[in-house]
């Protein structure tokens, strides 16, 4: 296959959701100067920030302080969270507010008019900003809105498949427009990566199909390192199928039962009960279910009968749309069944409070980041506000480092991209092993031994079936050699990249011997500072060894606690 | 149950399109949607059809559906199966790029040309905005409506008015166009009315009402359309 076009710009951003539309508007705004592509392998608006249904967090009402919420989120994820990330992503809340509403997004208000602000777990007052229950959706609608506005030029349905660099130094992205089948080369004096989250790693999940870590996985090869990329949130209430009930849902007031019909949160945390973080509510909820009081079919029930229909219909449309079509239940008249499943991913590619990766040039914003400012367990309402702000910030600190830095020496591309293109050709071909099959496995390895509670056996007999899978990726072939749309392909693609975040996160689980928020394990079921208050680090090398080394936590004012209780 | 599929299939090249029937194994719960996976994983690796989100909120897999554009993911297979074969095609009004895969180009352009973003002042925001004292009830209601829009293009694959006339801009941009009509903070309010009431706009619109029947959120783009309407008649002297 032939590289067909060429396109040159200052900056390529991969992936149109939230955190690359809110960095492209903002340099499209303030840096009108410098040119910026924004490439998605779907259309933007497709993006799975549009499936965030509850909310975005900002401490924009009057009496509350940004302090606060800086507290919780830290608190929240276990403190690991690097204090100086923390603080910014708190600090900048309303400001992300206060550009959206500019931007045209409806928020809900109260009766004077001031933002209305809901309650969600692991935060001590209301700070959490919506649009009823499609925030994600109408606040990626509005930023695709603005880019038509800012004629931001944007490459929807381009997949890119390989991330250029010479040595620690990108150079640009090769990617494959499946409406045409031409492969372009977009070159770049920066990159920002904003794909999103690996959620797909695993079988039960709440994440679009579309998640599949594609940016950690350049990032990764390309000798990046993947951050905490053990952590991954397991939310408490998917539908049997994996589908999203929203936080939302508990915080209007919905009650979560077991099959004697008690509100089982009393046992865990008696003070917040259904509001407690997600991941206690995720574990209790498995514990309920794993000791035989949940219902015949493996869930719980999330009760909203209580509400009454008005306010399940005002408040809730689209909860009671989703129970209605994927499980065939009005929460108006019966409850919904519900069991945990995988929601978001913490961890993510190591880059500095300014987003930028060890690599010169690479830049990365949003889920597919990990700075950190979610830790061991993300509070609700925090994911949209870790976009916007790091996808703002990212669209202030990338022009700023290209004032400072020299382009990229471009000496030797030719050959890098001729070698990238033999990556791509060897993939075409007859026999070998085949998509779906190993899709299920490494779903399964997933499921079985990095879910909800882990231990070393379990984890260590994992890791093993995981190396010896990620090698038999090696034989994948795909057949059809037609580039336009050719789902064969672009499924092929995809799982060579989840097999290195579920390579890595593996590798990074079975190490970690303390239980921290979303990293569950029954054999050290405590918090342990002493040894572990520091961020896993996995790097690859060119041969695609995984090695993991550690890094501390930044704490700039706050002391860790030493257990964490609701 | 084993669901027969009668799907329509075209190769990216200048090739005629053709069809072909599969047979899959279904059970409760399986969308749609599971079963072009189930399809695409067991029997033919190169059927290409949209997906993102797979719960009805990125309006990526619209097709047609014994005729009718709907979402794949939204629509349970076993009780339409049991009625018969069931005939899948891609979205009308939009050329077909390969199998189930529609070219959105014509679509995008219509929603570009109403301009559908808020214009206003690069420092404006509002601590207080009371959106009920800007809106009636019922515009508010609508309006509310319009923010769910999914950009699917079921509307527009299933409008007899687009069908006969392509100068028309669909229900789609219809409800776009009315999302910023009535917003307070727009600074565009002139040029929306300009371009509802210019040719191919709101006026175009013939109401024959499949763009609600059809709309896999409930969007309503007709009442949109006809609110626009009506405020144009009423504020023309």
């Amino acid at each position: 296959m032939q590289i067909s076009e060429r396109f040159d710009y200052d900056i390529v951003i991969m992936g149109a959701g939230l955190a690359g539309l809110s960095a492209a508007l903002t340099i499209a705004e303030q840096h009108p100067d410098l040119s910026v592509a924004v490439l998605s392998k779907v259309h933007p608006v497709r993006s799975h920030s549009g499936a965030a249904q509850g909310g975005i967090n900002a401490a924009v009402a009057a009496d509350d302080k940004w302090e606060d919420h800086y507290y919780d989120t830290l608190k929240g994820g276990w403190f690991l969270g690097d204090q100086d990330a923390v603080r910014i992503l708190a600090e900048q809340a309303p400001t992300a507010i206060y550009h959206l509403d500019r931007w045209g997004a409806h928020f809900d208000r109260d009766e004077q008019g001031h933002f209305a602000q809901r309650p969600f777990g692991g935060q001590r007052r209301n700070r959490t900003c919506y649009v009823a229950d499609k925030t994600g959706h109408a606040l990626l609608n509005t930023l695709y809105e603005q880019a038509v506005r800012l004629n931001v030029d944007v490459f929807d349905e381009w997949f890119v498949f390989d991330l250029i660099h010479h040595g620690d130094e990108f150079l640009g992205l090769l990617a494959l427009a499946n409406k045409t089948g031409t492969i372009g080369y977009f070159t770049a004096k920066a990159c920002l990566l904003a794909t999103g989250g690996a959620g797909r790693i695993y079988g039960q999940s709440s994440n679009a199909l579309i998640n599949t870590g594609d940016g950690m996985a350049l990032a990764l090869r390309a000798g990046a390192a993947l951050k905490d990329i053990e952590f991954f949130q397991i939310h408490p209430t998917g539908l049997p199928n994996g589908i999203l009930i929203t936080e939302g849902a508990r915080g209007e007031g919905g009650y979560l039962i077991n099959k004697d019909g008690e509100r089982f949160m009393k046992k865990y945390a008696p003070q917040f009960m259904e509001l407690a973080p997600r991941d206690l509510v995720a574990r209790s909820i498995q514990r309920e279910i794993n000791d035989g009081c949940g219902f015949d079919d493996g869930c719980v029930r999330l009760d909203l009968r209580h509400l009454g229909a008005e306010k399940i219909k005002t408040k809730l449309p689209q909860i009671r749309e989703i129970a209605m079509y994927f499980a065939g239940v009005d929460p108006i008249e019966q409850p919904i069944p519900v069991r945990p499943t995988v929601h978001y991913t913490m961890g993510g590619i190591d880059v500095d409070i300014n987003c930028a990766a060890p690599i010169k040039g690479l830049f990365a914003a949003g889920e597919t980041a990990c700075v950190s400012v979610h830790g061991a367990n993300r509070l609700g309402g925090n994911s949209l506000l870790d976009a916007m702000v790091f996808g703002i910030r990212s669209g202030e600190t990338i022009p700023a480092y290209l004032h400072a830095a020299d382009g990229p020496d471009r000496t030797g591309e030719e050959a890098l991209l001729e070698a990238a293109m033999d990556r791509f050709d060897a993939m075409f071909g007859d026999g070998g092993e085949d998509v779906p099959t190993l899709r299920k496995e490494m779903e399964r390895i997933m499921v079985a031994s990095f879910g909800l509670f882990r231990n070393q056996e379990l984890m260590e007999k994992g890791l093993a079936e995981m190396t010896a899978l990620h090698r038999r990726y090696d034989d994948v072939r795909v057949k059809s050699t037609d580039l336009v749309f050719n789902p064969e392909l672009i499924r092929a693609l995809e799982l060579g990249f989840m097999l290195e975040v579920a390579h890595a996160c593996s590798l990074a689980a079975v190490d970690r011997r303390e239980s921290r928020g979303s990293h569950y394990r029954d054999d050290f079921p405590a918090m342990d500072n002493a040894h572990f208050l520091r961020h896993s680090l996995v790097t690859r090398d060119a041969e695609g060894a995984l090695s993991l080394t550690y890094r501390g936590v930044t704490i700039t004012d706050t002391k860790p606690l030493d257990e964490i209780k609701y | 149950m084993k669901g027969r599929f009668d799907i329509f299939r075209k190769r990216a090249d200048e090739s005629e399109p053709y069809r072909q029937e599969y047979s899959v194994e279904l059970h409760t719960g399986m969308t749609l949607l599971d079963v072009f996976h189930t399809i695409q994983a067991e029997q033919d690796p190169t059927f290409a059809y949209r997906y993102s989100c797979r719960g009805a909120i990125c309006g990526s897999c619209a097709v047609r559906i014994n005729g009718a554009a709907a979402l794949a993911c939204k629509t349970q297979a076993l009780p339409l199966a049991e009625q018969g074969p069931v005939r899948i095609d891609p979205l009308g009004n939009l050329p077909t790029i390969k199998d189930l895969v529609a070219d959105f180009d014509h679509f995008w352009e219509a929603y570009d040309s109403v301009r559908p973003y808020l214009e206003r002042a690069e420092d404006a925001h509002d601590e207080v905005l009371i959106w009920t004292a800007a809106l009636d009830a019922k515009r508010f209601d609508q309006l509310s409506r319009a923010v769910d829009c999914i950009k699917c293009a079921s509307c527009f694959s299933d409008c007899p008015k687009r069908a006969e006339d392509d100068t028309f801009f669909g229900p789609q941009a219809a409800v776009q166009l009315f999302k910023l009509y009535v917003d307070p903070r727009d600074d565009l309010h002139t040029l929306r009315r300009e371009t509802a009431s210019s040719p191919g706009g709101v006026v175009d619109c013939d109401s024959h009402a499949n763009c609600v029947k059809v709309c896999p959120k409930d969007v309503r783009p007709l009442r949109a359309i006809n609110f626009v309407k009506r405020d144009l008649s009423a504020t023309q002297e």
